[in-house]
């Protein structure tokens, strides 16, 4: 009765204490456009993301108009044009780490994670998947990932007088430093 | 003489167009500390209107003055956030996040929160967590 007593009280325990939120208000997305006509990048280090370790879940919040460019008038299409950042301010995901259970936060290291989820841009939806790393470090989460957008999914028409210098498929990079979220 | 004249025309046009084209494709981002300020308000209420009322369509894309008391100071990959908060939510704490042109960094170091500020900035929206602000400067 004792042993189960103590059990009990463990695995209560291991739950509170890893059933932890990880947060950052400064995450670092990027997308890359190249084709023989221009390399076009642009970098938005203002982006809010949460993971729950306990279900899995990532929230991604990302405002349109803290993408910067090296071009003033990149930038200035940009929102006006092709995501319509007045109407549309926010782009975001909401999903889950596909392969949460191999995380385990006591377990310093990286590895490999698979996120799939809804990704909201310009006002329309699709689900999309990335595959990443999870640097799992003492006072919080190093997370990495790649992967592929058309905007022509995401209703975003480029006009025919760029559309040779607009690649058919964007590059995102995601990097972002994930601390406890402190209750 | 009337191909002549079209000829030089065209050529004029051409040079114009490939000016103009060059100057607009190379022009340089705004000089943020020196924008005017469109509008003038406190954290508070700007951050209120933003999270219950649904306002932020008119602060996004502007020039601000805001002011009021910020508690915190973050750094992050060389750039300097003041935080100004009012609620809690999913992201933790909930306000107005201003970041600073990095040539307020060594300033931003000595300062002191938790006193009455006024604050230049370019705000690029709520995120349904904070009011957003780029780019700031002090005002003096």
């Amino acid at each position: 009765m004792r042993k189960l007593i103590i059990i009990s009280v463990f695995a209560l325990l291991s739950t509170t204490l890893f059933a932890q939120k990880f947060i950052t208000k400064n995450g670092h997305i990027r997308f890359y456009s190249e084709t023989p006509m221009e390399t076009i990048e642009a970098d938005n280090k203002q982006v809010n993301a949460a993971y729950d370790h306990e279900s899995g879940m990532m929230v991604f919040k990302v405002l349109m108009k803290s993408f910067e460019f090296e071009k003033a008038l990149m930038q200035e299409h940009f929102n006006e044009n092709y995501v319509e950042s007045d109407e549309y301010p926010n782009a975001t995901f909401k999903g889950n780490v596909v392969n949460n259970t191999d995380i385990e936060l006591g377990k310093l290291g990286e590895l490999s994670v698979k996120v799939k989820g809804t990704l909201t841009i310009h006002g329309v939806s699709k689900e999309v998947e990335a595959d990443g790393s999870m640097d799992i470090q003492k006072d919080g989460i190093h997370a990495i990932a790649k992967f592929m957008i058309k905007p022509a999914d995401f209703d975003i028409k480029i006009p025919g007088a760029v559309v040779k210098n607009i690649a058919e498929e964007i590059e995102v990079s995601i990097d972002v430093d994930l601390k406890k979220l402190s209750k | 003489m009337i191909k002549k004249i079209l000829f030089s025309i065209l050529i004029i046009g051409l040079v114009i167009g490939a000016y103009a084209y060059f100057f607009m494709y190379h022009k340089s981002h705004p000089d943020y500390e020196n924008l005017e300020v469109e509008m003038s308000i406190g954290a508070q209420e700007l951050f209120h209107q933003c999270k219950n009322e649904g306002r932020a369509v008119e602060y996004t894309g502007k020039t601000l003055e805001i002011f009021g008391i910020p508690q915190e100071l973050e750094s992050y990959d060389s750039l300097m956030t003041l935080i100004f908060v009012y609620d809690q939510g999913m992201f933790g704490a909930e306000g107005v996040r201003v970041t600073f042109l990095p040539k307020f960094n060594e300033k931003l170091s000595d300062i002191e929160l938790n006193t009455e500020m006024r604050i230049k900035a370019f705000c690029t929206g709520y995120n349904d967590s904070d009011v957003v602000l780029e780019k700031a400067s002090f005002i003096q």
